[in-house]
């Protein structure tokens, strides 16, 4: 991992992978689906697998392919290795933040007074999510500017690969 | 010879294949064209055409994103929305609208519960009745008319019944006209329950006394609990708005007070049209807070709404 920058991509891809395969069949349990169902823990675990798995694999293949297409070397390690630390803290924080959402919103729809009556309207419910889907705004940038990184480098890569050509010929 | 069919691959995969197709053909196709797999509710009726569009405004604006269409069988989630839902409901939904994610409250038990115009001032600003409400406002939909001529080729499309007088109402209907007709008819093919959820008492035919009359406590909670519940509807005086006034001395559109267990009971049970308390038949509109609201708040509410009335 030390002497490939790309490995990180690869194991970190395939744990989110693993960790995906996992959590969907247990929300599938009648009582884990009886909580999170229809509440915001099933889109955290969806991104899991698009933000984790496939964004990470795809990044990490587009990484190998483009400086063999261009026959040169990557234009920055430095900025890949930046790219994978902020999609990563991005992707955690925003499944992390909707799981906390969803297994809340769960709880309360469910929660009941001692004499059997509802303890939450559904909007008391919805008020506690907003801090939450902030905190998810500011995941999803942290990605997002992780991912400018990446169209950066991989651009670079590419005029280095085009200037080397008309240089060689 | 009986091993003799193993040394033959061809002959081996296509008796194999014969024997797959017609155990699919006997267990997924065959029962696919039984009565019982396309189960109806008897009093569930197609669509009208002012509905139909309404649905497709539904779809369009995608509703079905934020809001669900399904009650499950869990104990809470009946008590919130209502009965759960049923196979039977969802024959003319094409393609049905059950949503997967609850950003806002299951629709499937909305018909009827609240008035029609309800409905026009909730779309029109959701905020003005939940303050915190993250949903868009859809007043702009008053503008937009129906196209008579496309909803009628969707009503041909899905052959539902209609008339030609009906299609030609429509080109003086608006697009909120249409989506508050669908709201109304969404779930009204199950039966309403009387609500008795969950192991509250049922209300007796004698009248009960109100177990919190004048407890300053109560007076002081019964105002909270309005403000969140009723002050929408019932104004937060309690003077009336899409509700009556519940300060006057009428009661049920009839003049003349009646004892807190009735209110009590509209409170729980909620009005359905042609209800009848005490003599007084009701036209509907009242949604039930038995499950919602606990005994004691609703007895705190009622008891908050008479001082009001003692001033």
């Amino acid at each position: 991992m030390q002497s490939n920058y790309l490995t990180k991509f690869f194991i970190m891809g395939i744990t989110f992978y693993g960790l995906q395969t996992v959590q969907g069949p247990t929300q599938a349990i009648r009582v884990v689906s009886s909580l999170i169902h229809y509440t915001d823990w099933v889109p955290g675990h969806v991104h899991m697998g698009t933000m984790g798995w496939v964004t990470m694999t795809t990044a990490a293949s587009i990484y190998y392919i483009i400086p063999k297409i261009y026959n040169t070397e990557i234009y920055s390690v430095k900025i890949a290795n930046t790219h994978f630390w902020l999609v990563l803290i991005g992707q955690v924080m925003f499944s992390v933040t909707m799981w906390i959402t969803g297994i809340q919103q769960g709880a309360l729809w469910k929660a009941t007074n001692a004499d059997g009556s509802l303890k939450y309207t559904f909007m008391e419910g919805l008020a506690k999510n907003y801090p939450f889907w902030q905190l998810r705004t500011v995941a999803g940038l942290i990605f997002t500017v992780g991912m400018l990184f990446f169209i950066y480098n991989i651009t670079m890569t590419m005029r280095k690969g085009k200037a080397l050509a008309s240089s060689r010929a | 010879m009986a091993g003799e069919i193993y040394r033959k691959p061809i002959m081996f995969a296509i008796v194999a294949a014969l024997v797959i197709l017609i155990g699919t053909i006997a267990t997924v196709f065959f029962p696919m064209f039984t009565e019982g797999m396309h189960p109806k509710l008897e009093n569930l009726k197609p669509y009208t055409a002012l509905q139909l569009a309404g649905k497709d405004i539904y779809q369009r604006e995608g509703c079905n994103n934020c809001h669900t269409q399904t009650v499950r069988p869990l104990k809470t989630e009946v008590m919130r929305y209502g009965d759960y839902s049923k196979a039977g409901e969802f024959a003319y939904d094409r393609p049905f609208l059950w949503g997967s994610k609850r950003t806002g409250p299951d629709l499937a038990r909305i018909g009827g519960k609240y008035p029609d115009t309800w409905h026009y001032s909730h779309f029109e600003n959701p905020q003005s009745f939940f303050a915190k409400s993250n949903m868009p406002k859809y007043g702009w939909l008053k503008d937009a008319k129906l196209d008579p001529a496309d909803i009628e080729a969707h009503m041909k499309a899905n052959s539902f019944p209609y008339t030609k007088e009906e299609i030609a109402a429509l080109s003086a209907k608006t697009e909120l006209d249409a989506l508050v007709a669908y709201m109304q008819i969404i779930g009204t093919a199950v039966q309403k329950k009387p609500a008795t959820a969950g192991g509250l008492t049922a209300v007796k035919s004698e009248h009960i006394k109100n177990p919190l009359e004048g407890d300053q406590k109560a007076i002081a909670a019964g105002k909270q609990l309005f403000e969140t519940h009723c002050a929408a509807c019932h104004g937060s005086d309690a003077k009336g708005g899409i509700g009556p006034s519940l300060v006057d001395d009428e009661f049920l559109y009839v003049k003349g007070d009646v004892p807190d267990d009735d209110y009590f009971e509209i409170t729980n049970n909620g009005t359905h049209p042609g209800d009848v308390e005490d003599g007084r038949t009701a036209k509907g509109g009242m949604p039930a807070y038995a499950g919602v609201l606990s005994n004691d708040n609703m007895w705190s509410i009622i008891t908050y709404v008479r001082s009001l009335k003692a001033k």
